[in-house]
């Protein structure tokens, strides 16, 4: 077999799939990825002091204009920046952060983290823009080692053989193109273009109906809540995850330090996939509450308003006027944590909580 | 697996580098029919039983045939009839068991009786190799094998087994009985097929599906623009989709060294029915016409017992496509067209004339007509068929795509049409550096990939 005239449609492929790759971005195509936007608008805004990354539940729920004049009025300058992206999954979450500090190596001194890490459903869905453009071969190695480590999937269950090929489907067309015009016409909820937003936060809007009007239309709905919440107040069971997902989680804290920040763990007022958060904040405190910072608003009992269904919008986001109240009590304890010192001295405890 | 899976390419790769480094024609065979099997088995492995069965009723039937060449013709007919009795059998439980009981229970008002049977893939294809080789045995116009290996490759050959062409024995069975050379394989000529061929599955096909399910699911939710899009748009479908698949299967069998003959000549440029039928599906045509219409009686007899076997052949031709009446109303309107062209040609004294002269007029009625009729082979209904023609009565713009988009992309696909009717692939290919035709393959590969729609729809004659 003549290896030439292979090796010559090969090159000649990846030329002119690349040049259409190109065309393609420049055409817009690139406004679908979330995650990729997200960055470019993070990277971009000026003198960003901190940063919140995280899901949905931190891109509507934290305001950065507002956190920063909280933050004011206690005696502190901050600038912050929201680089939440709705359903951000773990892996995409370690590329944000690495992709930002490589970019932005100065600046950024605190980065709040949400520690959901089991959260995958945009991941889930091969044919979305966010899939294909996000699945390089680097990125999707970080997903294969990631489905190994992990000890619980979110539901739907699917075998791990279905999560690699939501790895591998995406893979394959982020470097053939395979598909792409299919996805770039095609609106679906993993598949949108990026919102407008200020300060990467995105506000509900005040007239979403509210969770209590959706009780008063399906009456199942609220038990299903308040057994949610129940769940809550049990103490939490670090046993959910494993010890390889928790090492991962940590050890993005040691990069973020290693690039002069100070990470701190923030839990918000969650339902969904909650129990996995508070299994990693049940890990960090039992092993290094002296070294990580944990600021934990996953305890209904312990912050009854932002658990009432007359200020939320679903299970998981705050209505508009909820998120203001919850930005403004993280700047409070932010502020805390800064006047205790509890910053000072952060180091890390991927020794201890991995044992 | 289907041919533009990512599966099949994997597959095909596996089967072909193996079959290639094997030095023996017989070892080679039981490769191809190993992969064969395991490329039916893909779809469903408990229906290789069946196959099987097929296989064997061919095999004792063709030899039986043999060692009785000399014996009476009663005899010889009667041993053809239990063969054809037998392949047709499983075709007819298979895939008519359902449709004659509701019909039964219908017209009887008998209680229905529905039995629970998946329609197995292909089998209409392996049927119908089954019978020609049992026939042309029977006509002793072919001297059948003693080799069950080629038997059984002749009726499972995958490149061929589910969808066609139509293979005869006469044209497959002689090139099993020599070793094929890769120097021999004009592989440019056949991977610039299977190209063409993807591309009109995997990028036009699979594309246009969009306006055409849409539509036939619920016809009476559209207007006439979008009855317009949507039957063009089938008409568009079911030629890409069918063509481009045969395209890859002759591609494939010609680089496994086999030569299939071409089952498609743009049929949609065709001056009359009765050169659309010369174009379209030719494989099929030729089979109804050597093993249904010539029998009847074919064009003896005058002109109303040529009308007769038409309608005869067309009718059971649109039966063969599927089991239930919208198909044999397809059938019907073919019919009734090629009645209509022969009348025509015997009135205007054309008879004489080739069938094939090219006629604008000529070709914008049969488009029409063969337009028509699909709505017939598409719609799951009668009533959905009447809807969509009443659709046809009231004027509104397409909604399923805009008609901005809708005209230019016709258009499009107009040209394209037709310059691929000018191209001679062959002859590019032939004419092509090594090196030259690689930088175009990969680049082109690269050009059509973002434009597949990459949920990969079943071919639509699978389910026949």
């Amino acid at each position: 077999m003549r290896l030439t005239p292979i090796a010559l449609a090969i090159l000649s492929f990846l030329i002119v799939a690349q040049g259409i790759n190109a065309l393609a971005l420049r055409l817009g195509f690139g406004d679908k990825y979330a995650v990729g936007t997200a960055l470019d608008r993070a990277i971009s805004a000026p003198g960003t002091t901190v940063l919140f990354v995280g899901t949905s539940r931190v891109k509507y729920g934290l305001d950065p204009i507002l956190f920063d004049a909280t933050m004011k009025a206690k005696g502190f300058h901050t600038v912050s920046y929201n680089l939440g992206v709705p359903a951000l999954s773990f892996v995409e979450m370690e590329y944000l952060i690495h992709e930002y500090f490589k970019q932005r190596p100065c600046c950024v001194k605190y980065v709040f983290l949400e520690p959901d890490i089991i959260q995958e459903a945009s991941l889930r869905e091969p044919n979305s823009v966010r899939s294909i453009l996000f699945f390089n071969a680097s990125n999707a190695l970080r997903n294969f080692t990631y489905i190994l480590q992990e000890k619980e999937t979110p539901p739907p269950p699917v075998s791990k053989w279905i999560l690699a090929k939501y790895v591998l489907i995406p893979l394959f067309r982020h470097y053939t193109n395979a598909g792409i015009f299919q996805s770039f016409l095609d609106d679906t909820h993993d598949n949108f273009r990026a919102q407008a937003s200020l300060n990467g936060f995105i506000s509900l809007a005040a007239s979403h109906d509210r969770l209590s009007h959706k009780f008063e239309a399906d009456a199942s709905l609220r038990s299903k809540y308040d057994e949610m919440l129940g769940e809550l107040s049990a103490p939490y069971s670090g046993a959910r995850i494993s010890n390889k997902q928790l090492v991962r989680f940590l050890d993005l804290m040691d990069y973020i330090r290693y690039n002069g920040a100070k990470p701190v763990v923030l839990r918000p007022p969650q339902l969904i996939y909650a129990l996995h958060s508070a299994a990693v904040v049940e890990r960090i405190q039992a092993a290094c509450s002296d070294a990580i910072p944990v600021l934990d608003f996953g305890r209904p009992s312990d912050n009854e308003e932002l658990y009432d269904p007359q200020n939320r919008v679903d299970y998981d986001h705050l209505a508009f006027e909820t998120a203001e109240r919850f930005t403004q009590l993280v700047a409070d304890r932010f502020a805390a944590l800064l006047d205790a010192g509890a910053l000072a001295t952060q180091t890390s405890c991927m020794h201890r909580a991995a044992r | 697996m289907i041919f533009t899976d990512w599966t099949f390419f994997v597959f095909f790769a596996a089967v072909s580098l193996v079959y290639w480094d094997i030095p023996s024609n017989s070892w080679r065979k039981i490769w191809l029919l190993a992969a064969s099997c395991v490329f039916y088995a893909a779809w469903d492995w408990r229906f290789l039983g069946l196959v099987l069965l097929v296989i064997v009723n061919t095999y004792i039937v063709t030899l039986t045939l043999t060692l009785t060449r000399k014996a009476d013709d009663r005899h010889r007919r009667a041993i053809l009839t239990a063969g054809i009795v037998t392949s047709l059998g499983v075709l007819g439980f298979f895939k008519y068991f359902n449709f004659f009981a509701g019909t039964i229970s219908s017209v009887f008002g008998a209680p229905r009786l529905v039995v629970d049977i998946l329609l197995p893939v292909g089998i209409s294809f392996y049927t119908f190799h089954s019978l020609s080789y049992m026939i042309d045995t029977y006509r002793r116009k072919i001297i059948p094998t003693r080799n069950v290996v080629d038997v059984a490759l002749y009726i499972l050959f995958f490149p061929q087994l589910v969808a066609g062409p139509i293979v005869r024995a006469t044209d497959l069975l002689p090139q099993m009985r020599e070793l094929r050379s890769l120097s021999g394989v004009d592989a440019r000529h056949y991977l610039l097929m299977f190209l063409v061929g993807y591309f009109k599955k995997a990028v036009i096909s699979d594309n246009v599906v969009r306006f055409v399910d849409p539509f036939f699911s619920h016809p009476a939710q559209y207007g006439g623009g979008d009855a317009l899009l949507a039957v063009l748009s089938y008409t568009t479908q079911i030629y890409c989709d069918f063509s481009g698949y045969t395209d890859m299967a002759i591609a494939v069998a010609g680089l496994l060294g086999y030569q299939l003959k071409p089952n498609f000549n743009h049929p949609y440029l065709a001056a009359n029915l009765i050169d659309f039928w010369r174009r379209w599906h030719i494989s099929l045509s030729f089979w109804l016409r050597d093993y249904l219409y010539f029998p009847l009686g074919g064009n003896r007899g005058g002109s109303w017992m040529q009308a007769r076997n038409i309608a005869i052949t067309m009718l059971l031709g649109g039966f063969w496509h599927g089991a239930a009446w919208t198909f044999v109303a397809w059938g019907g309107l073919h019919g009734v067209g090629l009645i209509g062209c022969h009348a025509w040609r015997r009135w205007q004294k054309h008879s004489d004339r080739d069938v094939g002269a090219y006629s604008l007029a000529g070709n914008l009625i049969t488009f029409s007509w063969v337009t028509f009729a699909w709505i017939f082979f598409r719609a799951t209904s009668f009533t959905d068929a009447r809807t969509i023609i009443q659709c046809f009565g009231s004027f509104s713009l397409p909604t399923l795509a805009p008609w901005q988009y809708a005209v230019p992309a016709a258009a499009a696909l107009v040209a394209l049409h037709v310059s691929f009717y000018r191209l001679d692939l062959k002859a590019i290919a032939a004419k092509t550096h090594d090196g030259v035709f690689a930088a175009f393959y990969g680049a082109a590969v690269a050009v059509l990939l973002p434009f597949i729609n990459v949920k990969m729809e079943p071919f639509i004659y699978f389910q026949f």
